[in-house]
């Protein structure tokens, strides 16, 4: 067992690095899709910016093109930009209008340029006044086309997404509109919400990068510029650059591209803290380390649990199995655990155990018996009979004669209650029987011999091992007959006699032996009618066989108001109510087998010594006495059955020998 | 004017009408004025102003009676326009800056709605008397016309919120007039510039 167990082991073992690596493997993945999603959602960023962007120029595109397409619009700016009597504009009313129209349309900047590019009119005074504008994308693509143009207008502090658009009073500029949307941190906000990130939109001044706008604090803004001139953004390699760095005290994976086909749009830097991919993973570790615990831990009661319910009983089977190998025939341990299979294999071990003790014993008992015996004992009763019954003729036949013109006589074996027992040839097939010769006590009236007739014509129907054969029966000048199969052996009366109490493995191979031959007679319908020790051979051949089968006995004729007459036979082996004179059924056999078996068990008879007639008077009027004060050693098991034999009322004793085998069985350690 | 001894007068309650609102004082744009029904004769025209001041027409109601010259100077240092499209009283005054005025006649006895072709919220109303007995209502509501000819005739009653308002009397009345008005109209009217186009551009 010392492999399995430590296959046991590897294979736990194994499931804990199974779990592990596991484990390690999806807090790798888990990282690895954090940074993939965080990634992605930086890449959105961009994209949202773009769209937002494309969004806002279109719109701005659009609004300068209807306010300059307005006449009233622009003619009344063209009205305000005739000089007065002074050389001055009327700058008041165009700004009043542009304000107007700014509140009107959501914008944020609305300036009037004059024709050269220089600022006439600025809402928010974003751009000094006069201030030339030529230079700039947007105006002097304008200037020269004359078609609307969009770009970017850094101020002071702030930079702007603008549109520009020529205001044209039939064939004459009159100047250009241009109108503004600031890019501040609302915008930013935006662009975050979609995207999910922090943003920051970064440019270039002469004072080195400045975050315009962004979703993240006066802090984060400051370093984040600090970082940005280290990597030389928002100028060089800004397209999709992806990088992580600390910024107060945390740190931050962040995307930087361009904000704009145009330079002075700068760059967008959309910006994701660690600590949300660390949060991503904790959650994952987090499960990992619940279901990882939970995975090793049934791994562990796994094995615990295979080690207890399997491998120990197993290992347990294994060394009783091995001590049977080695010759201990010691009882196989209980097991209360190891599932079916093993309580199987423990039933099948501990059967064979006791079978081969059994068979130890009985082997031991045997020779004993050998070393005892002297002289060869045969089929037959072998002691006197207690009673001194003349057979008559049939104690007439001599050896040599040929009885029915079949059995040739070779010597008398022996005579019993019913009558006398001869060794003869069965001429006919050629067999060495024992033929029996019923003398005229063996009968007690017509009733009786009936019974006897029925009895013994249903016992030549059986056929078991622990049955001798009755082969044939007749009936020869009034003599009854009965050739049944020949057995070598010694009774058990003779057995019991010699050795006492049969050890108790001993015992219960001859107990389940006589047990089985009877519930073979009782499977068969039919009744044994008179079993006693003296009718039961432990075989040569290690075969118990029951003799004698339907000679049934004669009723003793016990009067409890006349104890003190004489018996007419022996009343040992007969049930209470054989004793009153009822011929024997299977009930009776039963009673006869708990006799037998208390006999085989503790060398005693259930009831006190004395005379016949006390014996009669014990039976009909008292309970057996109980076998563990003949043998106190004597198993519980074998008691309670032994007792449920021995029921004074029929009623309440097993039914027959089979059902007397089946608790016989169980009583098997 | 004074052609008889009579006098008509009543006083005025507003009301908003379910979806409006009114604020403190408009009850004194209510104007008014009296017709005989056998006629009023002929009023004396005269010259009235309506100034341009703070993107705002003062006042915003004036009766004066037919024939009359009303004058608009434009006190804004913007530059503003005044135009009507009221029928039987069309002009275009034109835009004009701060210090300057243009002016116009009102012959036809009507109510002339003026507006501004560049500021949407500037509106007043001249309202043209057929006769020489019109006036405004005080800051309570109550209104008096003296002098008036005995007999029947038409008050007629005026406000912006409300519109024309006319009452059937014989005088002398028994007792002062008591009308309840119900504001049912916009403090801005609803009109487009002169060239037909919206206020507010369509792009948002």
């Amino acid at each position: 067992m010392r492999l399995e167990k430590i296959l046991l082991l590897l294979a736990c073992a194994l499931a804990l690095v199974l779990v592990a690596t596991a484990g390690a493997l999806i807090h790798h993945g888990a990282l690895a899709d954090a940074r993939n999603v965080a990634a992605q959602r930086l890449a959105a960023a961009a994209l949202a910016h773009d769209a937002q962007q494309e969004m806002r120029e279109r719109e701005l595109l659009l609004l300068t093109r209807q306010l300059a397409g307005d006449k009233g619009f622009v003619g009344y700016i063209a009205q305000s930009l005739q000089p007065s009597a002074s050389g001055a504009i009327d700058t008041a009313s165009i700004r009043d209008l542009l304000d107007e129209r700014r509140g009107q349309l959501g914008i944020d900047v609305a300036m009037v340029l004059d024709s050269q590019g220089r600022t006439l009119v600025d809402t928010a005074s974003y751009q000094p006044t006069q201030s030339d504008l030529a230079q700039h994308s947007a105006v002097s693509q304008v200037l020269s086309t004359l078609e609307p143009a969009s770009g970017f207008l850094r101020g002071r502090e702030r930079g702007m997404q603008v549109a520009v658009a020529p205001l044209l009073l039939g064939a004459s500029s009159e100047g250009l509109l241009l109108a503004g949307k600031f890019i501040d941190d609302d915008f930013a906000r935006r662009i975050g919400a979609i995207a999910g990130t922090d943003i920051a939109l970064l440019t270039s001044t002469p004072a080195g990068p400045q975050v315009l706008a962004g979703t993240i604090n006066a802090d984060v803004r400051k370093e984040l510029a600090a970082v940005a001139v280290q990597r030389g953004w928002p100028v060089a390699n800004t397209a999709g650059e992806t990088a992580t760095f600390a910024i107060a005290g945390s740190r931050w994976l962040a995307r930087a591209s361009p904000a704009g086909k145009d330079a002075a749009a700068g760059s967008l830097i959309a910006l994701l803290p660690g600590s949300a991919i660390d949060a991503f993973v904790a959650a994952t570790d987090r499960s990992l380390w619940l279901w990882g615990g939970v995975l090793a831990a049934l791994a562990v009661l796994l094995t615990a649990l295979l080690w207890i319910v399997w491998l120990r009983p197993l290992d347990t089977l294994a060394r009783s199995a091995a001590g049977i190998t080695g010759g201990a025939l010691e009882p196989v341990p209980a097991t209360r655990s190891g599932g079916a299979g093993i309580a199987a294999i423990a039933r099948a071990l501990g059967r064979l155990v006791g079978e081969l003790r059994e068979t130890r014993d009985f082997e031991a008992y045997s020779a004993d018996l050998l070393r005892q015996r002297t002289r060869s004992s045969e089929t037959g009763p072998r002691a006197a009979a207690p009673i001194s019954v003349d057979h008559g003729a049939a104690a007439q036949v001599t050896a040599g004669s040929v009885l029915a013109d079949r059995y040739e006589i070779y010597a008398r074996v022996g005579a019993g209650q019913s009558g006398v027992v001869y060794r003869a040839l069965d001429r006919r097939h050629g067999e060495i029987v024992a033929l029996k010769l019923l003398g005229p006590a063996a009968i007690a009236g017509a009733e009786h011999a009936n019974r006897i007739k029925e009895l013994l014509r249903a016992g030549a129907r059986v056929q078991h091992a622990n049955v001798a054969r009755i082969r044939d029966v007749g009936q020869v000048d009034g003599v009854i007959h009965i050739a049944s199969e020949y057995v070598r052996g010694i009774s058990l009366k003779d057995a019991l006699s010699r050795t006492g109490r049969i050890p108790l493995y001993a015992a219960l191979r001859v107990s389940r032996e006589i047990c089985a031959g009877l519930a073979a007679i009782h499977a068969a319908g039919t009744t044994h009618g008179a079993l006693n020790p003296a009718n039961i051979v432990l075989g040569a051949g290690a075969d118990t066989k029951l003799l004698d089968i339907g000679l049934v006995a004669r009723p003793p004729g016990f009067d409890h108001h006349q104890p003190a007459r004489p018996l007419l036979s022996d009343p040992t082996y007969l049930s209470p109510q054989q004793i009153v004179g009822q011929l024997a059924n299977q009930h009776d056999d039963v009673y006869a087998l708990g006799l037998i078996l208390t006999e085989i068990f503790t060398a005693r008879l259930p009831q006190p010594h004395g005379s016949a007639s006390e014996l009669c008077l014990a039976r009909i009027e008292r309970e057996a006495t109980a076998p563990s004060r003949l043998w106190t050693e004597i198993p519980a098991p074998i008691e309670t059955l032994l007792l449920h034999c021995l029921e004074r009322d029929a009623s309440r004793r097993l039914p027959n020998a089979t059902a007397v085998l089946v608790e016989l069985e169980r009583c098997r350690p | 004017m004074s052609e008889g001894s009579e006098r008509v007068a009543g006083r005025i309650e507003l009301d908003a009408a379910p979806g409006q609102q009114i604020s403190a004082g408009e009850t004194t744009n209510a104007v008014v004025y009296y017709v005989p029904a056998r006629g009023a004769p002929r009023p004396k025209a005269d010259r009235y102003s309506v100034v341009t001041r703070n993107k705002r027409f003062e006042p915003q109601v004036l009766i004066v009676p037919a024939g009359s010259t009303v004058s608009f100077p434009n006190q804004d240092e913007i530059l503003h326009n005044v135009f009507s499209q009221s029928p039987g009283a069309t002009f275009d005054l034109g835009l004009y800056g701060e210090g300057q005025s243009a002016e116009t006649v009102f012959n036809r006895a009507t109510v002339v709605q003026i507006f501004c072709n560049v500021h949407h919220s500037m509106n007043t109303n001249v309202v043209v008397a057929p006769t020489p007995w019109f006036g405004r209502v005080g800051a309570d509501g109550s209104f008096a016309l003296g002098g008036l000819p005995a007999g029947p005739g038409t008050l007629s009653i005026w406000h912006p919120r409300v519109g024309m308002v006319t009452r059937e009397v014989t005088l002398p009345l028994s007792a002062p007039l008591q009308e309840k008005l119900l504001a049912t109209k916009p403090v801005i009217p609803d009109h487009q510039r002169k060239d037909g186009a919206s206020y507010r551009p369509p792009a948002r």
